[in-house]
This record gives C-alpha cells, structure tokens and sequence, in this order.
C-alpha cells in the first residue's frame, strides 16, 4: 500500500532539501557570492523553477485524470528505461549531495579526522530513513521546517550587527546576459524539482499552488541568507569555500558565542532530509525498472554502492571537482525537470482499465 | 546532530590538556624566514586541582621560525609537543616591517586554515617586533593577548581606531584601490613592568605594503568618515579657558558623491547626538540658550577638525584610500568609477570634501534646556 502526502508536507520537504543547497553552498570563481547580483539570482531560479515544473505538473494532472477515469499506466519497457533513467539521476544527485556534505564535513567540523566510517554511517541513516517513505518523511518535514526556520531566524538576527552597506555592490556590474547566466547556473542545482513527477501519484491537495509558494517561499529565503551573506563577509565571502558558513561563524547571541553550532547542526538535519528523500525516489524508480528486485535489496545495495563511492570521491578534491561541475549540474536538472517528464507524458497514452490492473505504478 | 557539530569536536579524541589552545599570534619576517610567536593556555596549570594557587604563569610563549607561518605554527609541536588549535586565537600582532613581504602574505593562513576565524583582531606592532609584543612583561601573570584584545576592542567602541579583523583584512586589500588602517600597539614602561599602548593606526596601500602612520588623534575621525562611530568623548574650549565635555553617543554619516568642474567631490553630513558631561563656564550662564548654542557649534567644530585631520592624513603623500571613498564612488556612479579606477591613487589624493556636521544635544543631565535645535 502506497503511502499519500499531502502537497503541503511534500513541499515542506522540498523547501529543507533546497534550503541545504544554500547552506552548504559553494564559493565557484566564476560566480562571485560576494556581488549584490547574489540577492537578485533566487529570482531567476523562482521564474526557471515554475517554467521547468510544467513538464511535472502535467503528469500530475493525467495521473489525476486517469484516476478518476479508473484507469493506469502500463508498464511498458520504454516506462522501465525511464525510471531506470530517472534512477540513475537521482543517484549522481545523492552522491553529490553527500560529497558536498563530505566537503563540508571534512573541511569544516573534522579537518583531520578519516571520514571512512562516518560517511557510511550517514549514508546509512538516509538509506534507513527512506524505508519510511514519504508520508512519514513529509510530516516530519513540517517539524523539522520550524526547527529550520527559528534558528536560520535566530542567526540572521544577530548577523544583523554585522551588516556593512559598503560591502555590496553595484546591481549587475557585469551586464544583465551574466547575471543571467549566473542565475540560470544557480537554479539548476534544485534538483528537487524533478523529484515531482517520481512521488506523482502520493502527492494529495492543491499541487500547482504549493509549488508557486515552495518556490517564492524558496526564492524569499535565498535572496534573505545571500543578503546576509554579501553584507557582512563583502569581498571575503569569494575566499571562502563554504561562505553561508563563514557567516553564520561571525554570529553570536549574547552568551551564545558559537551559534554556529546549533546551525550546523540544522544544515545536518537538511542534508539528511534531502539525501532520505533521493534514496526513496532511486529506491521507488529501480523497483519500477526491476519490479523483481525488493526495496530492501535496492536500499542495500544502494547504501553499499554509495557508501564506497563516496569514500572514493571524499579522498581526492579533482573527483568532486568533476561531479560538481556546471556540465553535470545542467545535465542532471534538464534530464530530471524536462526530459524524463516528458518521455512520462508520451508514455501515458499506454492506459488499461484499472480492472485489469495487477500492479500500480 | 547538534554534538558532531560542536567547535571543540574538531579535535576529535584529543584532551585538551594535549591541545596548544593558541591566544595571541605574533608574526615577524626576517632573512626569508617567519618568525612565529604564540602565546597558548598553561593547560597543566588551569586543569590543576589547586587553580589559581599554583605559581606557575597562566600561559606560554613559543617562538618558531619558518618558510611559510604555517610552516613555523606547525614546527611549534616540536616545541610544545601538543597540537595547535586555532579557534580561539584572539589576536594576531605583525611586525611593522615585513621587508618584501605584504600583509596579504601573512593574511594567506589564516584565511585558508579551516579551523582559524575571521574575526580574529588584527594589529601592528610599532617600534617593537610582534614577538616583543607578544612577550611584554606586563603588570600581572595574566593572559597577555586578552589584554591586547580588550585595548582594540574598547579603542573601536570608543570610535579611536578602526576594527580590523581579518575579513577585513582581506576585503580592504581585495579591491586594488583600497587601503588599510590597522590599529598600531607599542609597549610603555611602567615603573618595573610594561604595559601596551595603542600608537594610532598603520596605513597600508593597495599593494599591502605600509606607507604611513596615523597618529591617535589623526585615527580618531575615521569612525565618522566610515560611518562606523559607536561613542566617543569630545573636550573644547567654550570661552576663553572655559570648557565643554561632551559623550558622542550616536553619529550617522550621509554621503553624496559628485563631480564640480571635472573634480570629484565628496559630501558628507554628520549628524552627531551627544550628553554634556561638564560644562565649566560660569553658573548663571548655564541656562542661557545662547550657551546651548555655542555648545554645538563647538562641537560640530570639534568633530569637523577631527575628520579634517584624518583626511589631510589619508590624502596626504603616505596616505591611501582607507575610507573606502573609492566603494562609495563605485556604488553611487560605477560608470565614472571604472574611468578613474586605475589612476584611483591620484584620484583620491585630490578629491574634495565637504562637510555638514548637525549637532543635537540628547541630554545635559540636571539641567533643563529649551533649546534643541540644529545648528
């Protein structure tokens, strides 16, 4: 039996896991964090994120049509090609979700520590957490978004002292078409977007509507963490390889010196939402492309792949060099928000009657 | 979630007592090689039952010399024979003459280093070596660089000099119009001991190299300039020997950046609220408004000579541009700013400036005046 969520709770999971892309973000010398352009860039990801969504709500829709028409979607081959496409996007998404928590990691909280067996652990965990299935992880999500939004308030509050107008700067120095491009590049890395057509069928409610507030929502908070990111590190935020964290690291609250603490430990809540909810989805796209295959052999053997993988990548910076960069980022978000969708689309004209249904979607 | 996420996890496994908890860091360079000075936490005399009873000095010093300072910070082990920690260096003292080497090279560790913070305090070490600073023999056993930090610390909330923390650091020395005023410590003698002074500040150009100095009273109008002005004291003269002390409690700077027959001209408006503190002029004169009055033309007077003076240091042949009058060209005209920004130098030696400073007197504690004007 299929879990449902409501389209609230999916994108109170959607926003964490978008959120955690900011949080860890990561400084690039082509795209300067440290020019007032930053602040203006979510606008191109809100515009980006609801035109690139269209492919996935039509989905939604016909499985909504199909539904009250009482019938499904024939697993034919070709659907099998596509969700064992849309498994292998996801997982290149997972493992670069934990290779940056691995930078992160690493680089910030245990410089000198051998990661081997923490990285398995948090792997792990996320695997585990996603044999809860989206129900459950959608209702936490709504928790864990209080938990979220408090502290990023908290932080931002007392940054707020820090705050120097001089560190900003001219709005698109370098030409709209840059800002553009810049803006285009940082969209991209939503990969969440794509996770819309995967959870198709669970999703319940106003679907069209979430999504416009998840991604203005989304856009608001962005724009919000880069205006305090510009206007207290200015020009130093560009020699910083985790810049959200260097400024949050310039916050204290009274007594609490280090509030940077308790911030990570909410980005580390984030990273395992967002690892929890692309584990589910390679899970549920692998079950559809080998329905021979049982989930817990998938989420084993997922667990065992990812694990060695990024064991492999966290011990030499070209690898994540490489599974950062731009060329896989577009290629990742085009293939999971546009492409695969469509191929979806073009497969639902293969319906039966759902009395002949053996097996849904 | 929250405990993998701790500072002091970055350690993981070590005690703390095997850890060279690191307060002051003195950087010298010499003969192409770093001289590292590091005061650190006496480990065994702060965990020891006894406390503060025992004779032995709350702290260490260590000096190491090395190719790189991260060469020389890391050869400390050999010394102390426990790993640096970095997170709670509170201040990081450099030598005055670097030879060939600019600040930016000595800046580079410690905005690479994971565990080192920005807002460590940066200063310069005048007429001393940073490691003399650092091992100043001052009054008392006590944490030596909690001393030097306390004296940055309440020079910039009593606007003196400038807060320069190493993101500062880096973002005045990023842009290459931009220069660097970093707070200048000496030693005094005092009686048998010595104790710090702060000098004013050092001037570093675009290139990171020193130029200059500013003297204590030179630094002081820097805080209204930047707009950085947390409070202050102002004494003036009133009358012929007679004074005026006031406490500054708020200043906001305006500016307006335009260009009068091909010359850039700057305006700036202060708006200055501040207490009286003592007034000594005769007691019936007290309540006149007229008084009032010419309390706040003394004081717009007071503060006008303060930035003028700052200015004319800034401007002058070992000046630079400190102020960031090339930021707020580049934010109010960034067309004009890319035609001057390679001669920026010259530019900001003959910009002008106008001043506007507005007085308001909060308060003149027992006494009732009528008057709150703007003069």
């Amino acid at each position: 039996m299929k879990q449902r969520v409501s389209a609230n709770q999916f994108y109170f999971a959607l926003y964490l896991s978008v959120l955690s892309t900011v949080f860890m973000y990561l400084s690039s010398p082509d795209i300067k964090v440290s020019q007032t352009d930053s602040i203006l860039r979510p606008v191109v990801f809100c515009v980006l994120s609801i035109v690139s969504v269209i492919p996935s709500m039509i989905v939604v829709r016909k499985h909504r049509q199909l539904k009250k028409e009482r019938k499904y979607i024939e697993k034919t081959p070709f659907l099998k090609i596509i969700a064992l496409f849309y498994g292998v996007v996801f997982f290149f998404s997972l493992v670069k979700t934990f290779a940056r928590f691995d930078l992160f990691v690493s680089s910030e909280l245990f410089p000198n520590a051998d990661m081997t067996l923490f990285l398995a652990c948090i792997v792990g965990v996320c695997v585990a957490l996603s044999f809860l299935d989206i129900g459950a992880l959608g209702r936490a999500s709504v928790v864990f978004a209080l938990v979220v939004a408090s502290s990023t308030a908290l932080v931002m509050l007392s940054l707020s002292q820090e705050l120097d107008f001089l560190n900003f700067t001219p709005l698109m120095e370098n030409g709209f078409g840059k800002f553009l491009g810049e803006g285009t590049l940082f969209a991209f890395q939503a990969m969440e977007i794509g996770l819309i057509t995967v959870f198709s069928t669970q999703l319940e409610g106003d679907v069209e509507k979430g999504f416009v507030v998840w991604s203005v929502l989304s856009s608001v908070t962005f724009a919000a963490i880069f205006f305090f990111v510009v206007g207290v590190l200015g020009g130093f935020a560009d020699t910083q390889l985790f810049p959200t964290y260097t400024a949050v690291s310039l916050a204290s609250f009274g007594l609490l010196e280090r509030i940077d603490a308790l911030e990570t430990a909410v980005w580390i809540l984030c990273i395992v939402l967002k690892a929890a909810l692309f584990s589910l989805a390679i899970i549920k796209s692998f079950h559809i492309a080998f329905p021979k295959l049982s989930r817990k052999i998938t989420g084993t053997a997922l667990f065992i792949v990812c694990s060695v993988l990024i064991n492999f990548i966290s011990s030499d910076i070209e690898r994540f060099s490489f599974l950062s960069s731009d060329f896989l980022t577009v290629a990742l978000f085009i293939l999971s928000t546009i492409i695969l969708p469509v191929c979806v689309i073009l497969n639902m004209r293969r319906v039966k009657p759902v009395e002949k249904l053996q097996e849904d979607i | 979630m929250c405990l993998v996420s701790f500072a002091s996890c970055e350690k993981a496994g070590t005690e703390l007592s095997d850890l060279m908890i690191i307060q002051g860091i003195g950087v010298d360079y010499k003969d192409g090689l770093y001289t590292v000075t590091v005061e650190i936490l006496n480990n065994e005399q702060s965990g020891s039952p006894n406390g503060d009873s025992v004779s032995e000095n709350k702290t260490k010093i260590y000096s190491m010399q090395g190719e790189t300072v991260s060469d020389a910070l890391r050869l400390l082990t050999t010394k102390s024979g426990n790993l640096p920690l970095f997170a709670h260096n509170r201040v990081v003292v450099i030598n005055e003459n670097l030879n060939e080497k600019t600040i930016a090279d000595v800046l580079e560790f410690f905005v690479r280093n994971y565990d080192s913070r920005a807002s460590q305090l940066l200063c310069v070490s005048k007429g001393k070596t940073a490691e003399e600073i650092i091992r100043a023999k001052l009054f008392k056993d006590t944490v030596k660089s909690e001393i030097l930090e306390n004296l940055l610390t309440e020079s910039y909330n009593r606007s003196l000099v400038p807060r320069v923390r190493v993101i500062d650091g880096v973002n005045a020395l990023q842009n290459k119009c931009g220069g660097l005023c970093i707070p200048a410590v000496g030693i005094m003698r005092n009686g048998e001991n010595e104790d710090y002074e702060l000098l004013g500040c050092a001037v570093y150009d675009e290139n990171g190299i020193i130029s200059g100095y500013l003297s204590n009273e030179e630094a002081e109008g820097m805080a209204f300039i930047t707009d950085d002005f947390r409070e202050g004291f102002l004494t003036q003269e009133l009358y012929t020997n007679e004074f005026v002390s006031i406490v500054i409690n708020k200043s906001k700077t305006k500016y307006d950046v335009f260009t009068e027959n091909g010359r850039l001209k700057y305006r700036l408006t202060i708006d200055v609220s501040c207490d009286l503190d003592e007034v000594s002029v005769m007691e019936k004169k007290k309540s006149d408004p007229e008084i009032l009055r010419d309390i706040k033309l003394s004081v717009a007077q007071g503060v006008s000579q303060r930035v003028e003076k700052t200015l004319d240091a800034l401007q002058g042949p070992e000046g630079a541009d400190c102020i960031m009058y090339y930021k707020l060209l580049q934010l109010e005209n960034p067309r004009l700013f890319k035609t001057v920004e390679n001669n920026w130098h010259d530019v900001f030696s003959s910009a002008q400036t106008q001043l506007r400073v507005n007085v308001t007197i909060r308060r003149a504690g027992e006494e009732i005046l009528k008057d709150n004007e703007t003069v």
